[in-house]
Parts: C-alpha cells; sequence; structure tokens
C-alpha cells in the first residue's frame, strides 16, 4: 500500500531527524517503545503494523516527553514537506 | 544743638519727627526720598541721620551704603527708622552700618528721642 | 550395581544442588537487578531534587540562561558514566563551547562532539548552523591524542526557555551501547522543568517589571534607581525633563547617565555624597530647597534592600518645588508689604497726635479743653489700633511657625523690675499696690523684649480685672525643674471654673461683664505663644469667681 510506505518514510524521516538532535540510542529507543513498529540500527523504519497514523501519533507523544519543542519544530517541517499525509 | 537730616517719605512722620526734635533744640532738616537724602547729606554733612528703609528713588539701604562708601560722608551716625523687625533686615541694616535702629511702630516720640539723645551722646565719646 | 545406583544418585543430588544453587544465583541477580535499578531509580530521583533546587536557589539571583544550561551540566555528576559532557550557546553568528572531559579522549573526539552538538542545532533550526565565531574552553582531564577511540554514544539536551533555544548540552561517550532509555530520559525531564521553571519566572518577571515601568513613567517627579556604586538602573522620563536635560542626541544613546544627572545639578548639591550617606546612616535623606537656573527642587533619597535585608542601592526622587516657592516667596512679600503698610499710617497718626499734645500742652500751659479731649481720643484709638495689628501679626506669626526669638543671657530680676515700674503709674491710679518679690539676681536665657512684653501683658491685665486690693509680681528659681517661674497674684475678679481652660485660646467665650473691659483679648494668646516659643509654660490659677487669679509662666534655665 503506498500510504503505508509513505508513512514508512515520514516515520523514518522523524527518527532519524531525532537520532541526530536528541542522539541515536535515545531516539531509537523511545520510537521502539511504541508497539507496531519495527525499526532498523539506522532508524529506517522496516515495518509499521497496525493504523500507521496511530503509530506516528505515539511516536510523536514519545517524542514530545523528551522534547516538546524539538518535536513540534520537527513535526512541522516535516508537514510541510508532506502536506496531505495526516497527522 | 546737632545738625540732623530726617530722611522719611511720610510727611505726617516726618512733620513730628522734625517738629519733636526742633524741640529738643536740634537743627532738623527733612528729606522725602533716597536720592534726595544722600543730596542734602552731601550738602548740609548732618551730625546724625534717621533714615527710613522703605523710600522711593533709593530705599534706606541704598542710601546707607552710599553714604558710608564716601569719605566725605562716612562718619555721620545712622539711626534706622523701619517697620520691619525680623532677623534677616536687622542684620542687613547693621551690615550696612547703621549705628542703631528703631522699629516706628513699637516706639512713641518720646522714646525716640530718648534714642536720639543716646546715640548722639555715643557720638560724642567716640569722636 | 550399587556403585552405579550410588554414582546415579550422586549425580542426581550434584544437579539438583546445582539446579537449586543456579536458580538462587539466578533469583539473587534478578533481585540485584532490582535493586540495582531501584537504586538508580533513587539516584535519580536525588538528582532531579539537587538541581531542581540548586536551579531555584540561583534563579532568586540570576536568570542568566548560560548560568542554568552551566548548572545542570555541573550537576550530572556520577550519575552516567560518561567521557564529556559539553554545552554550546550560540547567538547570532558565534558560538560559546564549554567541554568538560571526565575520562581523557583525543582532540578529535571533542571535535565530533562539536560536529554533533551542531547538527543538533541545524536540525532543531532546521538551518545550516555554521558560527564564525567560537569561543572555546575545554576543562578536566587533559586531552590525550593517543586515545583513538571516537565518539560511539551520545545524547543531546536541547534546552527551550521562553520557547526560544538557548544551547544544547552533550553527553558522549566512547563506548558503544550507552545512553538509551533508561539512562538519559531522565536528563531530559530535569532539563524541562527547569526551562520551565526559569522561563516562568521569566514571564512573571517581566509582567512585574512592565507594570512597575508604567507606573514609573506616568509619575511627574523624576525617578532614579542607582546600585551600590552608582550605577543608573533606571531613570523615568521626567527626569529629563525636571534636570532639564537635552533630549538624547542620536537614536543610539537615548538613555541618560549618572553624568547627565550630577552635571544637571550643578554643585547645588553633591548627589553622590548624599547617596553614600543615606546608605551608611540606612535612612533617608531630606535634601530641601535645591535651587537651579529655572527651577527649585527637592530631593528625597531612599535606600533599597533586597528581601533578606541587604542594601542593594538606592532610589532618588527630584520634586518640583518652583511653584510651591514662588507662591512661598510671594506670600511672604506680601506679608512684608502688609506689615508696612498697616504700621507705617498707624505709626503717623499715633506720632503726630502725640507731637500735637505736646504743642498744646506747652502752648496753653494747662487743660486745653474739649481740643484736648478729642486728641486724646485719636492716641488712644490709634493706640490700641496699633496694639491690635501688633497682636494679630504676632498671633499669625506664631500659629504659621515663624514667630523668632532673640535670646540672650538677661538678669530676669532686673526685667521684672523695670515692667513694675512701667505699671506702678497704672496701678496708683486705681488704688492697687503692686510689688515685686524677687532675689537680687536671676540669670536666664530669653528674648527680653517678648518677655518683657508677657510680663506687661500679665500685669497690665491684673490691673485692669482688680478693682482693689494689691498685685504681687514674684520670682524664683524652681532647681528640680531646672526651670524659673514668674507669678502675677491679684485680688480681682478671679476666673470662673469653665472658663479656665479657654483663656489661652484665640476664640473665647468668657461670660459675664469682660465686654466692658479693654483690649485686643489677643494679649494672653501671644505671651503663651512667646513663652512657648521659649520652651516655657504659662498657666492660671483660681480659686474662683471674685477670689482673685495667680497667672504663671515657667522659662528653662
Amino acid at each position: 500500500m503506498s500510504e503505508q510506505a509513505d508513512y514508512k518514510k515520514l516515520l523514518t524521516e522523524l527518527i532519524q531527524k531525532q537520532m541526530v538532535i536528541l542522539g541515536p540510542n535515545i531516539a531509537l529507543d523511545t520510537a521502539r517503545k511504541v508497539p507496531g513498529i519495527r525499526i532498523a540500527g539506522d532508524g529506517v523504519v522496516l515495518e509499521i503494523i497496525g493504523d500507521p497514523v496511530m503509530v506516528l501519533r505515539s511516536v510523536a507523544q514519545e517524542y514530545t516527553v523528551l522534547s516538546s519543542y524539538v518535536t513540534q519544530m520537527a513535526l512541522n517541517v516535516l508537514k510541510q514537506k508532506y502536506p496531505s499525509m495526516a497527522y | 544743638m546737632a545738625k540732623i537730616l530726617v530722611a522719611e517719605d511720610d510727611k505726617l512722620i516726618s512733620a513730628s519727627l522734625c517738629d519733636a526734635l526742633k524741640s529738643q533744640g536740634h537743627e532738623a532738616t527733612p528729606a522725602y526720598d533716597g536720592e534726595d537724602a544722600v543730596a542734602k547729606a552731601k550738602e548740609i554733612k548732618p551730625d546724625l541721620l534717621l533714615l527710613d528703609i522703605m523710600m522711593p528713588k533709593l530705599d534706606g539701604i541704598s542710601v546707607l551704603w552710599e553714604l558710608k562708601s564716601n569719605p566725605e560722608t562716612k562718619g555721620v551716625a545712622v539711626i534706622v527708622l523701619t517697620n520691619m523687625g525680623d532677623m534677616e533686615t536687622i542684620s542687613k541694616i547693621l551690615e550696612a552700618g547703621a549705628t542703631d535702629y528703631l522699629l516706628k511702630s513699637d516706639q512713641s516720640i518720646d522714646e525716640v528721642m530718648k534714642k536720639v539723645r543716646d546715640v548722639l551722646s555715643r557720638d560724642i565719646k567716640l569722636s | 550395581m550399587i556403585i552405579n545406583i550410588l554414582l546415579v544418585a550422586d549425580f542426581i543430588v550434584l544437579a539438583i544442588v546445582m539446579a537449586w544453587y543456579i536458580f538462587r544465583t539466578l533469583r539473587e541477580r534478578a533481585y540485584l537487578r532490582t535493586r540495582l535499578s531501584q537504586s538508580m531509580q533513587l539516584q535519580q530521583k536525588v538528582y532531579q531534587a539537587q538541581v531542581l533546587k540548586e536551579i531555584s536557589e540561583r534563579i532568586g539571583y540570576s536568570l542568566d540562561t548560560t548560568k542554568v544550561v552551566e548548572i545542570i551540566t555541573n550537576s550530572l555528576g556520577n550519575l552516567l558514566p560518561y567521557d564529556t559532557v559539553s554545552y554550546m550557546l550560540i547567538t547570532d553568528n558565534s558560538a560559546v563551547f564549554k567541554c568538560h572531559v571526565e575520562n581523557s579522549v583525543s582532540h578529535e573526539f571533542i571535535e565530533e562532539v562539536k560536529d554533533k552538538i551542531l547538527m543538533a542545532f541545524s536540525g532543531i533550526l532546521n538551518l545550516d548552523v555554521k558560527p564564525s565565531r567560537f569561543d572555546e574552553s575545554v576543562t578536566g582531564n587533559l586531552l590525550d591524542d593517543n586515545v583513538r577511540v571516537g565518539v560511539k554514544s551520545y545524547f543531546n539536551l536541547p534546552v527551550f526557555i521562553g520557547e526560544k533555544l538557548v544551547g544544547v548540552i552533550n553527553v558522549a561517550s566512547g563506548q558503544f551501547g550507552r545512553f538509551g532509555e533508561n539512562e538519559a530520559s531522565i536528563l531530559y525531564t530535569i532539563t524541562n522543568q527547569a526551562a520551565l521553571a526559569v522561563t516562568r519566572l521569566q514571564g512573571v518577571l517581566r509582567s512585574e517589571r512592565g507594570k512597575l515601568k508604567a507606573v514609573i513613567d506616568s509619575i511627574t517627579d523624576g525617578i532614579i534607581s542607582v546600585d551600590l556604586s552608582h550605577q543608573l538602573l533606571v531613570a523615568n522620563p521626567s527626569v529629563r525633563e525636571i534636570l532639564e536635560i537635552a533630549p538624547a542626541k542620536s537614536s543610539e544613546v537615548s538613555d541618560i547617565t549618572m553624568f547627565d544627572i550630577v552635571d544637571a545639578l550643578a554643585g547645588k548639591t553633591d548627589l553622590r555624597t548624599k547617596i553614600d550617606q543615606a546608605l551608611a546612616e540606612d535612612k533617608r535623606i531630606f535634601v530641601p530647597d535645591v535651587v537651579l537656573k529655572n527651577r527649585a527642587l527637592e530631593i528625597n533619597i531612599t535606600p533599597v534592600k533586597n528581601e533578606i535585608g541587604e542594601k542593594v542601592g538606592a532610589n532618588v526622587v527630584f520634586h518640583d518645588i518652583t511653584t510651591e516657592k514662588s507662591l512661598e516667596k510671594l506670600r511672604q512679600e506680601f506679608t512684608a508689604m502688609m506689615v508696612h503698610e498697616l504700621r507705617a499710617p498707624l505709626t503717623a497718626v499715633r506720632w503726630s497726635s502725640e507731637s500735637m499734645l505736646k504743642n498744646l500742652a506747652q502752648a496753653t500751659g494747662s487743660e486745653p479743653g474739649k481740643v484736648k479731649d478729642t486728641l486724646v481720643t485719636i492716641e488712644t484709638a490709634s493706640n490700641n489700633m496699633l496694639e491690635l495689628v501688633n497682636d494679630l501679626l504676632d498671633v499669625a506669626k506664631i500659629e504659621a511657625g515663624k514667630f523668632e526669638l532673640n535670646s540672650q543671657e538677661y538678669d530676669l530680676a532686673e526685667v521684672a523690675k523695670q515692667q513694675v515700674e512701667v505699671f506702678k503709674p497704672q496701678a496708683e491710679v486705681k488704688h492697687l499696690a503692686l510689688s515685686l518679690s524677687s532675689p537680687e539676681k536671676l540669670k536666664a536665657k530669653f528674648d527680653r523684649i517678648r518677655v518683657s512684653q508677657v510680663l506687661g501683658n500679665l500685669i497690665s491685665n491684673a490691673i485692669k480685672y482688680s478693682d482693689s486690693g494689691e498685685i504681687v509680681v514674684s520670682l524664683l528659681v524652681d532647681e528640680a525643674n531646672k526651670r524659673v517661674v514668674v507669678g502675677v497674684k491679684d485680688t480681682g475678679i478671679g476666673i470662673s471654673r469653665e472658663d479656665l481652660p479657654v483663656l489661652f485660646s484665640k476664640f473665647k467665650q468668657l461670660k459675664s461683664g469682660d465686654r466692658s473691659k479693654k483690649g485686643t483679648g489677643l494679649g494672653l494668646v501671644v505671651s503663651k505663644g512667646i513663652i512657648e516659643s521659649h520652651g516655657g509654660q504659662i498657666w492660671v490659677e483660681s480659686p474662683g469667681e471674685n477670689l482673685g487669679s495667680t497667672f504663671y509662666f515657667s522659662l528653662p534655665n
């Protein structure tokens, strides 16, 4: 499904961005807390199980706990890049 | 006995003073403003000057300064007549070289005459 | 056979023991792990509390964002194993980078850390962040280029204060696998809480400052605030106006300086010295009547303390009194004019009538008749008017607090003697005996003219209100109370109990035939003013109506 692929791409970008901003291990560990997502060691999202929008929200939520401003800014950039997608 | 110049702009007061002085046997000359007072002082060279502070043309303190800085007139004894009894005015009067001062409103003519006698006798002692 | 069974049994026992042992070890390890994790949690909690405490303490005195970042960095302590902890603050195009080395690393390691931080900045801001200036400092253990390990683990703590990114803290290690969620997440919590606290506080301060500024700006008095070294901290717009400091020439230098202010005061008062005085004596200093070119000012200096009572500076208020002063000056000039205007004609009337009387007496030798009576009336009337004016002026002066005394050392006994002599004739006319009871000499410090006035007032009252008997003036020294007391005793109409308290006041309602008695009625009021100006007291005793009275006054000695 192209939608799934899109969300995988979106989430990958988000996670990789956080890996640079917050640090690789913490970014990965935090995203991995969300059930239904499988992530490689370099931040690439391998699989999303379930509703991708929910998964995205959950990941964003986890990141918000660490730093709400950073997450906000990151999401804004992504929204600009992928305007048609639901967040 | 003495030549006295009465510098006072109020004619009634001037007349009363001159009358009283004359009855004491002195020679009394009136002057009704500051400039006249200076002129008359230079002219008749009085032994005593009864000087009112508030006068037209030139006020009493200025008359005093002028006379005291003039070698011809600086020896004259001066009794300043004033209505203001405050310390500032009195120190100004004494600073300018007055021999004595009188509060017009507080004295009767007799007391004024007593003061005149007093100052004249002081003067005689000094000279 | 039996040996085999025994061997098997042995094995089984061994297996059981081993199983039991392994089981116990595993349980212990699990237990230890839990304890470790609990201990770590506790440590983290302690750390959290410590950092927050330190931050809130320091926040009270400085909201320097650099400091906040520093505090968090320094408080890391031994909570996590790391090799370096650093922070970077970026403003415009220059960056401040500070790194603390816990375990020796190479120069390259540091460069990597810097890179990682810059990438984080770039990522957050979505810009390419490349500062042109770097202010660097590295502390802690020495760098060792032989340690050829790069940054293998790291995490960044972005610090946002007031929604603005002020800096990034980085914790780095040469070992893999560090700083996962359970090690690092607590630090995010701490950082966020600290940043929030600072942001909130900044907001409160800003709003309070804003309110204060609005109030200060609206005040027409000039207000400035200085610190302990006389540096100008605050100055409201009115200062410029009041001190007539020219408006700023360029928009760059829009604030006035302490120099401008001291200059404007033009040496009329030494402001700096007065500020120091206020601080040293810890009290308000009031400087009245500072007259500048076009204005007159009043200056008030108050020391300022912080909430623990330490002096931190002073506030100076410049109050314009030009209008008040010119009004005061006008009033004074008016009063002076009035005094002259009132007194001059009265003196004229008095002296000329005195003069006329003398002339008449000389001219006719004995009673001139009706004319003389008229003249006597004029003289009496004008004397009375003069007395009234003098009394009114005295009362006005006393009430305005502008009553001047000319006190010197005099012999009170002599003054009393003189006054008694003056009034003897009057007393004789009424067949009253007037006597003095006093020591030979009584030295005291007082205004001779004024005290004579009081004595005269009391004696003349005594004569006025007595129809027969005697008046005794007495003086005595009251050693115990360090004063002298003068008494005037009469055998006259006395004073009723109800009238006693109002005698010395301007507004009297004395019953019985007092309307017939001449006099201004202000004599006692003035006497009271005179005596009280000396620091003494005046009072009266009377057994009752028609039983005479004794007036006393005291003078401090």
